[in-house]
């Protein structure tokens, strides 16, 4: 779901950059506050992690290929602030070292891969938590299937109002095939968030009862 | 938390060697920018040193793809783990 340059118009990505910039700008203030010791090392390797596990492409429908996004998954394990920051940096190595997403489409891709991962994606685990008390590998499939859906639908509506492709073309097959790339997406980070509350339950953010938590 | 290190990044680089098997499909919006017709509207405003994932100068496709991924992984895990700490000690 990377956007290369070239997709968007200036009016679009420069409204991104403003955007998702000054949210990593709130996220560094607020990420001082979540931090604990343990924070440091456990932001790298989620970073790493993520990096690595974002270049395994996995085939879907129609000679199509998908790869996990990761952003509920850092959202979960290190809080949404701290997990937009690794989504970013991850973001913005992918964009300077490797090309793989545009310099000027950088703000809409952090909006669409970090910022609606680690917040929205976060909020509906939290909220699904709360309905579903023991659901936790559900509660994070659904999470992370709706965090690339909607990530997928921000992107659309990005390339619309850059005249890139109108709304009506572009959702059905967008939205379509993220709905699939989001099970993969939701499966890869169920499976993660379930072991580590099973094995190292103390290194993830969320905890008690009030913040959704098991 | 050494132990956590030393398995997070384990986990990493063998997900890395795993890498050169991944689908050569393109992604959900490359294919429906070529569907659409819209793919040559993409354009690379910088050359990335690592373009595509594959390292230079290595002619095996298999090999300059997991040292990619390598320089990726520890380019990523360094830069965070200064960030965290830049984090915390301005907390104090």
């Amino acid at each position: 779901m990377h956007i290369p340059d070239g997709f968007l118009d200036t009016k679009t990505w420069a409204s991104f950059w403003v955007v998702s910039f000054g949210f990593i700008g709130v996220a560094i203030k607020k990420a001082k506050e979540e931090l604990k010791e343990k924070s440091a090392p456990l932001m790298g390797i989620i970073g790493a992690f993520i990096f690595a596990a974002q270049m395994l492409n996995f085939p879907v429908l129609n000679g199509t290929s998908g790869h996990f996004v990761g952003g509920v998954l850092a959202g979960i394990i290190l809080g949404p602030f701290a997990g937009l920051i690794v989504m970013s940096v991850v973001l913005i190595i992918q964009s300077l070292l490797f090309g793989d997403g545009g310099i000027l489409a950088l703000g809409a891709n952090i909006f669409n891969m970090g910022i609606i991962g680690t917040f929205l994606g976060y909020y509906i685990f939290i909220l699904l938590n709360k309905i579903f008390k023991k659901g936790l590998f559900l509660n994070s499939f659904i999470a992370s299937w709706f965090a690339i859906v909607l990530g997928s639908l921000s992107c659309t509506v990005q390339l619309a109002i850059s005249k890139t492709i109108p709304l009506y073309l572009g959702l059905p097959s967008m939205v379509g095939i993220h709905s699939l790339i989001g099970i993969g997406e939701g499966l890869i980070t169920s499976l993660v968030v379930s072991f580590l509350y099973k094995t190292r339950k103390d290194l993830i953010f969320i905890k008690t009862p009030d913040q959704g938590g098991l | 938390m050494k132990k956590l290190i030393i398995s997070g990044l384990i986990i990493s680089i063998i997900l890395v060697l795993f890498s050169p098997f991944a689908s050569s499909f393109p992604d959900g919006l490359e294919k429906v920018s070529e569907i659409f017709h819209f793919s040559e509207k993409g354009q690379s405003l910088i050359n990335s040193p690592i373009s595509d994932y594959s390292f230079p100068f290595v002619k095996n496709n298999f090999l300059s793809t997991i040292i990619a991924g390598l320089i990726g992984v520890i380019m990523i895990f360094i830069l965070l783990l200064i960030f965290g700490n830049l984090f915390k000690r301005s907390k104090i």
